[in-house]
Order: structure tokens, then C-alpha cells, then sequence
């Protein structure tokens, strides 16, 4: 996933929308495919700095079972919970073209994983391309059209509700 | 200079006698430092002597090329300084080249300018206005361009996470690794300004007082350490803000990635 949006070397071509990767700058194609790594990452102290202001949160972080204050609350009392989840929606902010989600909700309660679930179908509906990692084959079964399994190095198609990519 | 009073060798090794006083207290409580308070002592005797003896030399020749090869020799050691005392630092030959450079440009620029319009000994490039002068900036610039590089080297790598989220909500490299710089290039300022907001209150520079001793009226020496002082704070801010630049270009690609894997790996 680190080598789709740019942040490892990789070699290849990859096009979106008929658009080669290189013909772009880097920052442009992280853009329109957003990466949420399974560690967020902070840089202010405080939760507000980290997003930009005129994106509408509100509904997002209520669906998501955050509180509407969030934002000025500080980072380092975060849960672990919380940070994948503010993570999630700063991503979402972007309103990238392809979501790659790595392991979205592996610090996530039922609840709450139930919750970023519905966000991701809702995203996929409204035509945004989403690739999730995770190792939980319940939740893969419940969000996938395709989906693979990483065993021993090989990757093998599983199979998933409809067959349209 | 009629108030000049020269000091005799027995002068100095009356003065040693405190080295000594020093060592029998390392000793009586065992401090494990008297051993090395006389060899750095020594050292300290040695290495002076000889730069007495080879400043005279070099003034009595009197010549640019042996002038500019003493300074290019200055350049070189305080470059491996820089390089030696960052904890983490860029792989190979970057590692020591863009300290170093931004240093001597620095440092070189600020001289020539110094000695051309402000100071003009005659001709411009006498060692024994350059040589000195040189000394005194490269030092200072020497001391902000190592804390400088430490501290944006150290960071960019304890900070990984917080510059690849960056990067990853679509920010330039340089927009991504802005607050690190900033934090490097205040630490490179640092110590000047705390120089300068000391100075006259809770220390009064060697090379004043160095003058005052020697009977220069201490107006006259006054001017000497201003203009010294505003020309370390010239050639800091230059090497400083070059060799931070020059080096997060160096750890970031013109992909807009982070590039650790540029910095030696000191495990």
C-alpha cells in the first residue's frame, strides 16, 4: 500500500482515470488515493491542527461515535480507538478517488468497527474504489466484491458477493 | 602599545599551580580526572605553542596562498567537527560535505566582506587581520550548523510517522517537513542569540578582553567585538539555513517521500 501512493519505491505502472502515476507530483496522487497506514500519524498537539478547517466534520465524527470536541482535545490523551478513527476521517476529508485501508478497524470495539463499516459502504456506493487489508475474514466477507488471501507469500483470490471490480 | 606587560614562562608555570591544586582534589576524592586534567593541560600548552609558532611564521611569509591554505585547512577540521558530533547523519560523502560547505561558504563570504569594506588591512587578505577573523566566524557558524543538522537529522527520523501522515493528506515534502526545519533552524540560531543577549552583562568576549589587556581603550575594543559579533550572526544565519535546507533535500525525493534510508545507519 506504501508503494501505490508513492511513499516506497516501487517499480511499474499504475494509472488512475487513464493517468499515469509519474506524470503527476507525488502530493497530487496521494490526493486522489488517500492511505490510512494501521499507525496515524500526529505532528500538533492538539487534534484540531491536524485537520484543515472548511471540511464539514460534524456528522462524520457523531456517525463515528466521537464526541463534537474532539478537536480541541489533545492528542496525547487519545485512545488508540480514536486515533484510527480521527485518522479515518482525515482521509475522508481528502475525498480521494481509491480509500487504501490498512487494518481500519483493529483497535475498534464491535461498535465502533460496525460504525467505519457502514462509512465504508456508504463511500464505496457514492463510487469511491477501496482496498482494505485486514485479518479478519468476517469483515472481508462483509465489505468485499473481491478479496484475497496472503498465505505463505502467494496470493489467492477468494471470491466475494458479486464479481463486478 | 606602551601598557603591554609581557608574561615570562615562570609566570605561566606559576599558573599551573592551580592545575596541580585541581588534580590533589581529583585525587582525594577520587574523581578519576587528575590523569586526564594534566594530559588535556598539556595538550592545551603544546597546541598553542605550536599555533604561536606557526601563526608567526605564517604572518612573517605574509602570503594569499599560504593564508587561504591555512583557512582551507581551518575549513576542513571544523567541517569534520560538524560531522562528528551529529548523533544521526546523512550516509557517505553528504555526511560531511554539506556541513562542511555550507560552513565555509558561510564563513568565507562573510570574511571577504569584512575584510574589503569594513576592516581593509593592507593588502586585504593580511593573515594577520584574516586568519583571525576567519577563526572567530568559522567557530560560531561551526557551533549553529552542528547543532542544526542534529537536530533536523533527529528529528526527521524520530518523527517518521508525523511527516508520512503529512505527506499522505497531499502536502510537498517541504510543506510536510516545515515544522522539523523550523525547529532545526531556531536551534542552529540558538546559541548566538543567547550570545548576543549576553554579552556586556554576563560575559565579556576573550577577544575584547584580549584587547583591553593588551591597552587597547575599551571603546576602541568595543567596535572590534560588535562588528565581530554582527558578522557571526551573519555567517551563522547563512550556514545555518544552507546546510538545514541542503540536507531535508537530501532526505526527502523528488516524490514527495521521506528518504531515512539516506541517513548511516548507526546500529
Amino acid at each position: 500500500m506504501r508503494a501505490i501512493v508513492d511513499l516506497d519505491k516501487s517499480k511499474g505502472e499504475l494509472l488512475l482515470d487513464g493517468v499515469e502515476r509519474q506524470t503527476m507530483p507525488a502530493y497530487e496522487w496521494r490526493k486522489l488515493i488517500a492511505l490510512v497506514p494501521a499507525e496515524t500519524g500526529w505532528w500538533g498537539d492538539i487534534v484540531g491542527e491536524h485537520f484543515e478547517e472548511n471540511y464539514p466534520l460534524a456528522e462524520l465524527l457523531t456517525s463515528l461515535s466521537l464526541s463534537k470536541d474532539v478537536l480541541e482535545w489533545q492528542v496525547r490523551r487519545l485512545s488508540s480507538g480514536e486515533r484510527q478513527r480521527l485518522g479515518f476521517v482525515r482521509a475522508l476529508a481528502l475525498k480521494p478517488k481509491i480509500l487504501l485501508l490498512d487494518e481500519p478497524t483493529a483497535a475498534l470495539d464491535e461498535k465502533t468497527t460496525k460504525q467505519v463499516e457502514s462509512i465504508i459502504k456508504q463511500q464505496a456506493k457514492s463510487g469511491v474504489g477501496i482496498i482494505i487489508i485486514t485479518h479478519d475474514e468476517k469483515q472481508a466477507k462483509r465489505l468485499a466484491d473481491k478479496s484475497y488471501l496472503l498465505e505463505n507469500g502467494a496470493l489467492k483470490q477468494l471470491g466475494g458477493k458479486k464479481s463486478n471490480g | 602599545m606602551a601598557d603591554y606587560i609581557s608574561l615570562s614562562y615562570w609566570d605561566l608555570a606559576f599558573g599551573a599551580i592551580f592545575i596541580l591544586i585541581n588534580g590533589a582534589i581529583s585525587i582525594a576524592f577520587r574523581l578519576g580526572l587528575a590523569k586526564k586534567l594534566f594530559i588535556v593541560a598539556f595538550r592545551m600548552v603544546v597546541q598553542l605553542s605550536i599555533v604561536a609558532l606557526l601563526l608567526k611564521t605564517i604572518f612573517a611569509i605574509s602570503s594569499p596562498w599560504l593564508t587561504a591554505l591555512v583557512a582551507l585547512a581551518m575549513g576542513l577540521f571544523a567541517g569534520r567537527e560538524i560531522w562528528a558530533r551529529q548523533q544521526k547523519k546523512l550516509s557517505g560523502f553528504w555526511g560531511y560535505s554539506i556541513g562542511a560547505s555550507a560552513m565555509m561558504f558561510a564563513g568565507i563570504f562573510v570574511t571577504l566582506v569584512a575584510l574589503s569594506t569594513q576592516i581593509q588591512p593592507d593588502p586585504w587578505w593580511n593573515p594577520q587581520y584574516a586568519l583571525p577573523l576567519f577563526g572567530m566566524i568559522l567557530g560560531n557558524t561551526m557551533t549553529g550548523v552542528s547543532l542544526a543538522l542534529d537536530s533536523l537529522t533527529s528529528t526527521l527520523d524520530r518523527e517518521r510517522g508525523a511527516i508520512e501522515a503529512r505527506l499522505l493528506l497531499g502536502k510537498t515534502r517541504w510543506q510536510a517537513m516545515l515544522p522539523f526545519v523550523q525547529k532545526a533552524l531556531r536551534a542552529g540560531f540558538m546559541p548566538i542569540i543567547n550570545a548576543m543577549a549576553a554579552m556586556g552583562i554576563v560575559s565579556l568576549p576573550g577577544m575584547m578582553t584580549g584587547q583591553i589587556l593588551s591597552g587597547v581603550d575599551p571603546q576602541e575594543a568595543v567596535k572590534y567585538q560588535i562588528l565581530i559579533l554582527l558578522l557571526i550572526g551573519g555567517a551563522t544565519g547563512l550556514g545555518v539555513i544552507g546546510a538545514t535546507l541542503a540536507s531535508a533535500y537530501r532526505l526527502s525525493d523528488d516524490r514527495h517521500r521521506l528518504r531515512l534510508d539516506r541517513l548511516k545507519n548507526t546500529s
